[in-house]
């Protein structure tokens, strides 16, 4: 079951969305695309996860604190001082302003790295592997298959030898052992099945059940056009934003609008089906 | 036609002095279904596998098989993954990948089928199998019926012509087994199939079967319609693994026809009983209970969660010294919950559960109990004196192997063993004759009566009615939380119509009373073959074991050494500080002297390690290994690459874009040994290998999150390199992080683990080609979490998050990531000094076990 309108959609296309964002957020400096970026984000999250989202601010805000008051502190360039540490150095506002724009980075990043993990399962993930390099992507799905088979074994082996040993800390000990040697004799049964349905011929294809749909391509094109256009106007200078020694810069509007208008995506395309859905069965 | 056809096959093991076929001549004709009986260790599983090359045991073979006319084994690869499939007997092990769509693929993928075609199959078996609802969901939450039922699929949707299932049904329970088992009948009618199944239920299959053959001791001893063999596994003793109407047949007319089925069984005792009257049954004088009960269950309710139904819901329960009591219920009915009440492992909320002394729970799942390298030493780790449960259960020429390397049987026997050492009063038992061939049903019956003759508590729930109509002295149904009914056996199933006994139903009308074949056979007037006598062996000896000694002068050294690298210690402490070296000037503080301290200090620990180390006798030896040209090439590479890229980012970019030259060093490190991995193509036994010790890390990870950095993967990753090889140990340690993270969250930090983690296991591999003791891989882990893991770390967190690098921060970093460095370091050598002996012992015994020694992997 797929979280909302945008997780539904074909890997490829969740990759793209999050690679152009988190690109884009990471090396855009500039105090609009950076306070875009984290309200879209936090919307986005939002949508995501409910109320839920407070755990991953909660995660966030600590570590944007902490960038925040470390960079006047080690950082002493720029023209307005306000202040000199006992060492002798300055502080100044620059330096106080640099540490809050790269505060709101840091949150702004892992926000969105939440909304990633979250669209981009780890099925979704294989997917991209999937066709570079396949014998890693069947890795990971076996260590993923392999997990959960793990915890149960260890739950079952620490179950068994309950009242074996009264010690917790040998038991764990031996319920490891246990369950280390099964896991491994077990794998060796798994290596043989998978012989037997053939592993190992040569030109091994990779499947997977994301179909591209229209909307899907309706999107590739919109994010290609989007942000091929954002990437000509970043070379261009339209993100630049000079911190020091003086905090200046130009704001382009039309530009900050693309990347608003591209941050925002999921959250319009959630809105817009949900809406057809209801238009959908007002019609019946 | 004969699509499979075996003529004059002979297989002996290496290291067998007998053969484990013999002149096996056998004809498999196209759309039949042919069941291969025989007690276990009669050689079923030998020939079944030997029909599929892939899974072929490796030793001598004379004659030959033929699929269609020509010989399995000129087959190319492809056609003998497309054309025989296989299902083996455990569902678990057999299932690949994570999601149930990719497992039905996978057969599909191997072969290079394109996405539509692998659509169109896999949607197709979904349906044909009943498997849409759960097409999506992960292998890992289906039930064992389920498992083996993808299993199946997974295979089908190869379209084979032939189809081998080796004992498919043995870890299923009963209705699972019946469930599976007429899947398999419909997929031989419906779609025409052949079907070669090897099977112990024999009362589900034989019906199913248009041709039985029976295996004995290696031999092919007949082979025909499945009325046919009847005598013959009579006469060989495998009385008790036929149907009942087959049992009670042979022991009492033996004139053909015979009948298979329970409603062929019915005709023929009516034709018996019109010709011969039948005999009453004698009497069976219900147990008189003296005394008190020891186990109590007075309307007792459970639930596990507060918000999910009841699971017990009023259950009472007495079971009184010295009898068998057999409980049985269906799927759900909350037998196992039961169990745990019983056993104290969970407390009603109302109600109550008493029991009097010492209960035991035999799990499920036998090999949970088994943590030494042979049957012996796990059986002394409970009790000194073993020589009556081995006895009791027959072990004698079992001691000195492994468990794992026990049948199903035999292990199921061990455990047994290992729980009556436990001295219960009380024993409970769950599904006991899981696993477990017909031949061994009767003696664990027999094992359970004289327990209770000497005035323990046997109780047991099982789906199997028939064992329970065996040995129990009171059943009872446990439906929907609550006990419905109860009673002798004889009262108990012949009052119940349909959960009752193939010979109970046989003789409903007739003989209302009569519960199992042995009632049949009394009746009828005839005979019982006579089971042969067991006769209790000797046990052997121990093996002595040696044990070197550690020579004074090197425990003297090693007491210095340790004795100097504390004392440089406490003079660090007391002379420096973390404050000052905060708050003072960075670069200074690290002088010449100071760094002259470090050096004495890691020396004298690492010589402290060398004195200690010591060979041990026999114990774990890793098979030496040469590095192989491909990880050379890897090396090398990363050597010229990372450096030449730091120096053209010094030179061109001026240092400035730091994230981006960090960026792409780390890929210079990761991308070498991934390409080289895909390149190699890695072997399926080395892939699975390489997956469990990646789980076994994620795992961990996820098991010690309450603690930060005191995390056992390091330790796990260094292991890997040590047994397996630098390669290896780079991708456990990377593949183990990229996945937790996948589990956990994403991130900017994700390379840069998997590069640390990856170096570290590499770093391993290549320093102790020849394994290493204990300690050396502690001093070892404690560096390599420090000075590698930890810097690299520390490094990347700079660069994440401070968003300008200079010297000071980098400092910084490091300065305060140094006390979770130093945890982690702790946790490396706690859980290397822990882990070690035992982890490296395990993987070289499967690397022997399995022929996975030379170099790496690359044979």
């Amino acid at each position: 079951m797929a979280r909302d309108a945008f997780s539904a959609r074909h890997p490829g296309v969740n990759f793209l969305f999050f690679a152009l964002v988190l690109v884009m957020t990471a090396f855009w400096m500039h105090p609009v695309s950076l306070a875009i970026s984290l309200a879209t984000g936090l919307a986005y999250c939002a949508r995501l996860e409910g109320a839920k989202v407070w755990q991953t601010l909660r995660f966030a805000l600590p570590v944007a604190l902490l960038a925040a008051v470390i960079n006047p502190l080690f950082n002493h360039a720029g023209a307005t001082i306000l202040w000199y540490f006992p060492s002798g150095n300055p502080l100044t506002m620059e330096s106080i302003l640099y540490g809050v724009a790269a505060a709101t980075l840091l949150a702004a990043m892992i926000l969105w790295l939440r909304c990633c993990t979250l669209v981009l399962s780890s099925d979704k993930f294989l997917w991209l592997f999937g066709r570079a390099a396949p014998a890693l992507s069947l890795l990971l799905s076996m260590t993923l298959r392999f997990v959960p088979a793990f915890r149960r074994r260890y739950r079952l082996v620490s179950q068994a030898r309950r009242k074996l040993r009264k010690n917790r800390l040998l038991r764990a000990a031996d319920t490891l052992s246990i369950a280390v040697t099964w896991s491994l004799e077990a794998a060796i049964e798994t290596a043989d099945s998978m012989k037997c349905r053939g592993y190992g011929l040569p030109g091994r294809t990779s499947f997977s059940i994301y179909r591209l749909e229209t909307v899907d391509r309706v999107l590739l094109g919109f994010f290609a056009l989007c942000g091929g256009g954002l990437i000509a106007g970043w070379i261009a200078g339209a993100f630049a934003w000079t911190w020091y020694p003086l905090a200046h810069g130009a704001v382009f509007a039309g530009f900050q609008a693309a990347f608003l208008l591209l941050c925002l995506t999921p959250v319009i395309l959630d809105a817009w089906e949900v809406r057809q859905w209801r238009l959908s069965r007002s019609e019946i | 036609m004969a699509l499979i056809e075996i003529r004059n096959l002979s297989f002996t093991y290496p290291d067998c002095a007998e053969p484990a076929l013999q002149e096996i001549s056998l004809t498999v004709p196209s759309g039949s279904f042919t069941v291969l009986c025989g007690a276990s260790g009669s050689g079923k599983t030998t020939l079944l596998r030997l029909c599929k090359p892939p899974v072929a045991p490796h030793g001598e073979r004379s004659g030959e098989i033929l699929l269609d006319g020509q010989s399995v084994l000129s087959l190319d690869a492809k056609a003998q993954a497309s054309r025989i499939g296989f299902v083996s007997q455990s569902p678990e092990e057999q299932i690949v990948t994570d999601k149930v769509w990719h497992e039905l693929a996978f057969g599909l993928e191997s072969l290079g089928y394109d996405t539509m075609t692998i659509r169109r199959r896999t949607a197709e078996m979904a349906s044909f199998f009943g498997i849409e609802d759960w097409f999506d969901s992960d292998t890992d939450a289906l039930s064992g019926g389920q498992k083996q039922i993808l299993n199946l699929a997974s295979v089908m949707a190869l379209q084979p012509e032939i189809l081998i299932l080796d004992e498919p049904t043995a870890q299923l329970d009963p209705i699972a087994a019946t469930e599976f088992l007429s899947m398999l009948s419909r997929l031989n009618r419906e779609l025409g199939t052949t079907v070669l199944l090897s099977e112990h239920r024999l009362e589900d299959a034989l019906p199913l079967a248009d041709q039985a053959a029976v295996l004995d001791g290696g031999r092919l001893l007949c082979c025909g319609a499945p009325g046919s063999i009847g005598l013959t596994m009579r006469d060989h003793g495998m009385f008790a693994a036929m149907p009942a109407a087959m049992r009670v047949w042979s022991a009492v007319v033996a004139e053909p026809p015979c009948p298979v089925t329970v409603r062929e069984g019915r005709k023929w005792l009516a034709d018996f009983a019109a010709h011969k009257p039948l005999k009453e049954l004698p009497r069976m004088a219900e147990k008189a209970h003296t005394g008190e009960p020891c186990v109590l269950i007075r309307e007792a309710w459970f639930r596990y969660e507060k918000d999910t139904p009841d699971v017990l819901r009023g259950v009472s329960l007495a079971a009184y010294p010295g009898e068998v009591l057999a409980i049985v219920g269906g799927n759900g009915a909350g037998k196992s919950t039961l169990l745990k009440l019983l056993d104290g492992e969970r407390k009603p909320y109302r109600g109550a559960a008493e029991t009097e002394g010492k209960t035991v729970l035999m799990p499920q799942q036998p090999r949970t109990l088994f943590a030494h390298k042979t049957l012996r030493e796990s059986l002394m780790e409970t009790a000194q004196d073993i020589d009556d449960a081995v006895h009791l259960c027959r072990l004698e020429r079992l001691l000195e192997r492994h468990p794992y390397d026990l049948s199903g049987g035999e292990m199921q026997r061990a455990a047994l063993a290992k729980v009556l050492l436990m001295q219960p009063d009380t024993l409970l038992l769950d599904e006991p004759t899981k696993g477990v061939d017909a031949a061994f049903k009767p003696v664990l019956a027999e094992i359970l009566r004289s327990l209770a003759a000497q005035g323990k508590t046997v109780i047991l729930v099982s789906h199997d009615v028939e064992f329970c109509a065996l040995c129990a002295d009171r059943c009872a149904l446990l439906f929907g939380g609550s006990i419905a009914s109860e009673g002798t056996p004889r009262a108990f199933f012949a009052g119940n119509g349909f959960y009752t006994t193939a010979a109970s139903r046989m003789a409903r009308e007739l003989l209302p009373d009569a519960v199992t074949a042995e009632d049949l056979i009394y009746a009828c007037g005839g005979e019982l073959p006579q089971a042969q006598a067991y006769a209790p062996e000797e046990i052997p000896p121990a093996p002595v074991k040696e044990t070197a000694k550690l020579p004074l002068w090197r425990k003297l050294l090693a007491a210095i050494f340790g004795a100097s690298a504390i004392g440089i210690l406490i003079w660090f402490l007391r002379t420096s500080s973390l404050n000052e070296l905060l708050s003072g000037d960075l670069s200074r503080t690290l002088t010449s002297a100071e760094l002259l301290r470090y050096g004495a200090f890691f020396a004298s620990v690492l010589l402290c390690a060398v004195m200690l180390r010591q060979k041990r006798s026999g114990s774990i030896h890793i098979t030496r290994r040469k590095t192989p040209l491909r990880t050379v090439l890897a090396c090398i590479s990363v050597l010229v690459l990372v450096p030449l890229t730091i120096w053209l980012g010094e030179a061109v970019l001026g240092g400035r874009k730091y994230y981006f030259i960090s960026l792409l060093v780390l890929l210079e490190i990761l991308l070498p040994f991934f390409i080289s991995f895909e390149g190699r193509k890695p072997k399926a036994r080395e892939l699975v290998l390489i997956a469990s010790l990646c789980a076994l890390g994620v795992a961990s990870r996820a098991a010690f999150f309450m603690l930060p950095q005191f995390k056992p993967v390091l330790a796990l990753t260094i292991l890997a390199g040590v047994a397996l090889g630098a390669e290896t140990g780079f991708l456990v340690g990377s593949v183990t992080m990229l996945t937790s993270n996948l589990l956990f969250s994403q991130g900017p930090w994700t390379p840069w683990q998997m590069a640390a983690m990856g170096i570290v296991g590499f770093l391993a591999g290549l320093l102790f080609r020849r394994g290493a003791s204990r300690l050396l891989l502690a001093v070892f882990g404690a560096i390599a979490a420090i000075a590698v893991y930890g810097l690299i770390m520390n490094t990347a967190s700079a660069v994440i998050w401070a968003h300008t690098v200079t010297p000071e921060i980098l400092l910084t970093y490091y300065v305060t990531g140094f006390p979770v460095d130093c945890v982690h370091a702790a946790a490396t050598a706690l859980f290397l000094w822990l882990l070690a002996d035992p982890m490296l012992e395990k993987l070289e015994r499967i690397k022997r076990k399995y022929g996975l020694q030379t170099g790496g992997f690359s044979k």
